[in-house]
């Protein structure tokens, strides 16, 4: 056991790739810390900075390269200021990402937990439910999801949510397993805690790092999913500044007002790169004492 | 752990690699295999501005000529009866003839019927002209279109070729007379039924007797210029059959792919993969008239509107509020801006349609006018108001609604667009079906007059009578009956005309523009052009 | 622990083969047992696959409207309900489904006319043959660019390409086949961009689908094989003066390869959902063009076959990369010994 990597590492949790860079954790964290200060200044200052109300369409100003008219970044088919479109983005892209990952976890994480405590048919359930979900195209999901409850928030963030929590019932599922096998929880069940206390108390410590680590990477994939879904039909509400709607439409101007597309692609990028930055800094602050066991 | 075994491991591995390779190779062998029809289209490394691949084999009459098009969906079969406008007729308008057929001005002229006389109001005789026939050899003749009919108006036929049969399932019965003449029979009198069957395209009765939909659907027969060598919802391939009463088509082959995403079409026509391209963004026009291309907005635009629902009280049943908001928006400017200036704003028939008429203007752009006439219906504040509409279905049309709502905000009009799915949502809310009804206060609405070209098409959805009724003036309800009942076009013409001139003062909805299909092609096409909702590539021909 | 608890960890659906410990004599045994033991499993997982789509279905909206388009009379959408069974109760409809899906039969498509299962079939081997590359991609790229950048992480260039690799992470797919066409198809025209021509054509939609998994399998890489290369065992093999080529080859790639094999079967079926958008871009007339037609029109027997095709799929190459774990990673044989 000692010798073999931890699974999780195999299907891709401990993805540490910054960590490379730089062996020292807090470099990263720093680094991370600081993309997230950007992040929230952006969210919450970038309007302003922008000069432009993020609304405001002008028809005679369409697709002004960067530069023209104070536009920093110019403006898109119907003449709204680019920058103030991504910077309020930041408030409608960042959210669905947050609390989509947040759906995934939850879902993911009692999944898992209980497919993995429990043997018998329970498992056997749960974890053909996590083939089933593994193996159902996300369109047919997304349509039947908007179909419901419409385009919206709200539905990208189930749509969202639900296309991902596999990826964490399959890696809480893994860990628990293993951590079942440790002394200290054995002990505790030997002691005769309840069920319950076991879970909250001794797998809960023992399955957060993994947990947090695991959340940082998802967010920043499905920031970049709501792309795609975007490109399917099946994105934000239509005239909502979300960074997937702004990149779906921006395909057909890539060659004409390319801005369009790599404005919001570099917003998307920063979140990515913050996100990562500070799952590997949590990572190599806790590596050693946790995942790698 | 042995050197020997690992290096089985990794052979193993390579195995698989190989395999994997094998399959990609091997597969995409079989698929270029059974790939028929020559593709004498340019390699992609032809420059893009210079004339079609074809050209360069100048004088040389032998070579084969071929056209490839680009399309933004192709139709899900070589059945002809699944659809009654884009993409359907573009491709099935090469294969198949109706009796008649709707001329780019709205007039019907013969196609397989060289004349037809009324009987009586609700008895019609057509002559079917002699001496023609199917690609595959079978007369058309009575008996032909006696069983196409047959086929069409069978209980299995109205419904599983419901979208071709609705506009026409008020005939009763088709009957052979003789061998050139069909009898067709309708319950009520119908001026328009020569209009309406020129969708109900003949096909050869033996053949499909024996193949039956499935196989008519992958190998369709019929008596247009061209016939098809292969038919899928990818890829459709066509060639020229010279037998066909149309005219000899001077190119040999059309090629139709399915080119799903806008960005891509342009780019596969700019790289020289295909010589003409459907649905191409009005944005795209610069760039690609500069690259040389030939724009051609072509075909019968849809009336793209915002229907106002005036039934359930509120700000909207005021005809003074719903005439403000056809004050507010400023139609010209978002034709110039989004659609290359290539379209008509504000109206209710789109030019060419009977119906048409040049002097009745849209609403101006006149925000001040509409404050007053906002001010006289009491609400001098504007008010909020929720819209349900779909969007991705023509060009810009996204930019459109969002731009209609800059406007609307300017006179005090708050609009939320809510996007909602055609088929899950729109349709059944439209047509009320299972309880499903309206959440907001007016809807996006787009209509074309397929296949009558013809004003009187979209009438029934603002009649008090539709099944999810949202309109009703009872002024237009009389007009409306009184068109349908009249049985001579001159008298009909008269009516629909004041019937426009009730709805253009009570207006049900926020007309905004006619919508723009816009083709490309390379400058070596000569004489492409879109009848209504045909192309009619026998007359289409590539310059040297 | 033995080492197939580290297979069955991997993909959980394999926890209840435990028994079968895959013994050094006896590989392909436990192989054929394996794949007999997983086809059980795949029935148990269409049947939820269908019944789960079945119902998810019938909330996306009412075929019979589609067909009859918006001049619908109540006449002719009770004509076309009651033609397609669709009139019937929702209990009744799933039952009859069931029924004929276990005989193999979908139906016939509402759009085409064509038996579903005939048509989805059709457009399988486009797309598998489209993900095989995109699979062989990823892998070749990880072999080399990936193991290369994890092996000296530290080195500048190699620095400047995992910034670029985490960069690439924030870029949607579309717009990478997009820039791909308009450099090789349109400015260059070197490469074709549309359909299916001979094998030139699988070059550009294969790098585009491969983008879709491309940056998180080199991350996972040269994360592994930075990681195995600072391991007690592979500095004890240098220390003794194994080379450092050696050790890269013997220890740290295997090692890092189960990785990112594992990563490429959990991740097949998101793969496969790129391809909704590759084969959009490029025309490939696979099933992910199907499907997205088959549910625009409410096409259910296109989509509950297609659906069930892409299941098989996935499940099948999540099953063979299960059973690659034991042949690639040499320290689960060599603690079988």
């Amino acid at each position: 056991m000692t010798d073999v990597k931890p699974d999780v590492e195999r299907i891709g949790v401990t993805r540490r790739s910054i960590g490379m860079l730089y062996r020292n954790m807090s470099g990263l964290l720093i680094a991370g810390t600081i993309g997230a200060v950007i992040t929230v200044v952006l969210a919450i200052w970038g309007v302003q900075i922008s000069g432009f109300d993020p609304a405001q369409q002008s028809l005679a100003d369409r697709l002004l390269p960067p530069g023209t008219d104070g536009h920093i970044f110019g403006t898109d088919q119907l003449g709204r200021d680019v920058f103030a479109r991504v910077a309020v983005g930041f408030r409608w892209s960042v959210p669905v990402g947050i609390l989509s990952a947040a759906l995934a976890c939850s879902i993911g994480v009692v999944t898992g937990l209980l497919a993995a405590w429990n043997t018998g048919w329970i498992r056997s359930a749960l974890t053909r439910l996590m083939d089933i979900a593994i193996s159902f195209p996300y369109l047919v999901l997304a349509v039947a999801i908007v179909s419901v409850v419409g385009h919206g928030f709200w539905a990208l963030v189930f749509t969202l949510g639900l296309v991902s929590w596999v990826s964490f019932a399959r890696v809480v599922y893994a860990e628990t397993l293993k951590l079942k096998e440790r002394e200290y929880l054995i002990a505790a069940r030997l002691i005769g805690n309840s069920t319950f206390r076991i879970i909250s108390r001794y797998l809960a410590r023992g399955l957060r790092h993994t947990i947090a680590v695991m959340y940082a990477f998802i967010f920043a994939d499905l920031l970049v999913a709501e792309a795609g879904l975007s490109f399917l039909g099946l994105g934000a509400p239509l005239g909502e500044p979300s960074w997937g709607n702004m990149l779906a439409t921006s395909r057909e101007y890539l060659f004409i007002a390319p801005w369009m597309m790599y404005v919001p692609a570099a917003a998307v990028i920063l979140v990515v790169l913050t996100a990562n930055l500070l799952g590997d800094g949590l990572i190599e602050r806790w590596g050693r004492g946790t995942i790698q066991n | 752990m042995g050197t020997r075994r690992r290096t089985t491991t990794w052979m193993v591995l390579l195995a698989a690699f190989a395999m994997v390779v094998a399959a990609c190779s091997s597969s995409t062998d079989d698929t270029t295999t059974t790939t028929v029809a020559p593709t004498t289209t340019a390699a992609p490394g032809t420059p893009t501005t210079t004339a079609a691949p074809t050209t360069t084999a100048a004088p040389a009459p032998a070579e084969p000529t071929s056209l490839s098009i680009a399309m933004g969906i192709l139709p899900p079969s070589g059945v002809p009866w699944t659809g009654a406008g884009s993409p359907g007729q573009y491709v099935w308008s090469n294969i198949f003839d109706a009796l008649t057929y709707v001329s780019p001005d709205g007039t019907v002229t013969p196609a397989l019927a060289s004349s037809w006389t009324n009987v009586d109001p609700t008895t019609w005789d057509f002559t079917i002209a002699d001496g023609r026939e199917f690609s595959n050899g079978e007369a058309i003749d009575a008996d032909a279109v006696v069983a196409t009919f047959a086929v069409l108006l069978s209980e299995d036929g109205r419904a599983t070729f419901s979208a071709s049969v609705t506009n026409y399932a008020f005939i009763d019965s088709v009957t052979k007379v003789d061998d050139t003449t069909v009898r067709m029979v309708t319950a009520t009198p119908q001026v328009l039924l020569p209009n309406a069957i020129s969708l109900a395209y003949i096909v050869p009765p033996a053949y499909y007797a024996e193949v039956g939909a499935e196989g008519f659907a992958t190998a369709p027969i019929g008596s247009g210029p061209y016939t098809s060598t292969s038919f899928s919802d990818q890829k459709v391939e066509l060639v020229a059959w010279d037998g066909s009463w149309r005219n000899d088509p001077s190119i040999d082959t059309l090629e139709f792919l399915n080119i799903n995403d806008p960005a891509a079409r342009v780019q596969a026509l700019q790289s020289g993969q295909v010589d003409v391209a459907q649905s191409i963004s009005p944005d795209q026009l610069d760039v690609l008239a500069a690259d040389g291309f030939t724009l051609f907005s072509g075909g019968r635009g849809s009336a793209m509107s915002l229907a106002l629902i005036a039934n359930d009280g509120g700000p909207l049943a005021s005809k003074e509020v719903r005439q403000a908001l056809n004050h507010a928006v400023d139609k010209q400017t978002i034709v110039d801006a989004l659609l290359a200036g290539l379209a008509t704003g504000g109206v209710w028939a789109t030019p060419g349609v009977n119906g048409f008429s040049e002097a009745r203007e849209p609403y101006p752009y006149d925000p001040d006018l509409a404050k007053e006439l906002l001010a006289t219906a009491g609400f001098a504040d504007g008010f909020d108001m929720v819209a349900e509409i779909t969007v991705g279905s023509f060009p810009a049309d996204a930019d459109i609604y969002e731009a209609m709502k800059g406007y609307l905000a300017d006179i005090g009009v708050n609009i939320e667009l809510k996007q909602i799915d055609f088929g899950g949502d729109w349709l059944p809310k439209f047509l009320g079906r299972d309880g499903a009804d309206w959440d907001g206060d007016a809807f996006g609405l787009s209509w074309n007059s397929a296949p009558l070209i013809d004003a009187i098409r979209p009438f029934g959805f603002f009649s008090c009578g539709w099944l999810n009724e949202f309109f009703c003036d009872e002024a237009a309800e009389a007009l409306i009956g009184e068109v349908n009942g009249a049985f001579d076009v001159a008298t009909r013409n008269a009516l629909l005309e004041d019937l426009l001139a009730v709805t253009y003062d009570n207006p049900s909805a926020l007309w905004l523009v006619e919508t723009v299909e816009l083709w490309a092609h390379d400058a070596a096409v000569q004489g492409f052009s879109v009848d209504a909702f045909n192309i009619r590539f026998e007359d289409v021909t590539l310059s040297g | 622990m033995t080492a197939s608890s580290d297979v069955e960890q991997s993909v959980p659906a394999s926890e209840e083969a435990g028994a079968d410990l895959p013994t050094e004599v006896s590989y392909w045994r436990y192989a054929l047992r394996q794949i007999g033991y997983r086809l059980g499993q795949l029935i148990i997982l269409l049947i939820g696959v269908t019944t789960l789509l079945f119902f998810l279905l019938r909330l996306t909206g009412d075929p019979a409207l589609i067909l009859v388009g918006d001049l619908a009379s109540e006449e002719a959408i009770a004509q076309v309900r009651s033609f397609y069974g669709l009139d019937r109760p929702i209990i009744v409809q799933y039952f009859l489904f069931l029924g004929q899906a276990v005989q193999l039969n979908f139906g016939t498509s509402l759009q085409s006319f064509r038996p579903a299962l005939e048509l989805v079939l059709e457009h399988l081997p486009a797309t598998l043959v489209l993900a095989a590359a995109a699979v062989s991609i990823n892998i070749s790229a990880a072999f080399t660019f990936g193991v290369w950048l994890g092996y000296r992480p530290e080195r500048p260039e190699r620095r400047v390409g995992l910034i670029a690799v985490l960069i690439s992470q924030g870029i949607p797919g579309f717009v990478v086949g997009l820039i791909l066409i308009q450099f090789f198809a349109v400015k260059w025209g070197v490469l074709p961009s549309i359909g299916i021509d001979g094998p030139k054509s699988l070059i550009l939609p294969a790098i585009t689908l491969a983008s879709f998994l491309l940056p998180r399998v080199l991350r996972l890489t040269a994360s592994n094989v930075d990681q195995a290369m600072r391991r007690d065992y592979v500095r004890t093999a240098r220390a003794s003066g194994a080379r450092s080529g050696t050790v890269l080859r013997r220890h740290a790639m295997p090692n890092a390869m189960i990785g990112t094999v594992a990563l490429i079967g959990v991740q097949f079926g998101f793969l496969l959902s790129g391809s909704l958008i590759t084969e959009s871009l490029f025309a490939w007339p696979g099933i992910g063009l199907l499907l997205i037609e088959a549910v625009r029109g409410l096409d259910y027997p296109v989509v509950q076959a297609s659906v069930a095709v892409i299941a098989v799929l996935v499940f099948v190459v999540n099953m063979i990369t299960d059973l690659l774990f034991p042949l690639i990673d040499p320290r689960l044989r060599s603690q079988r010994a």
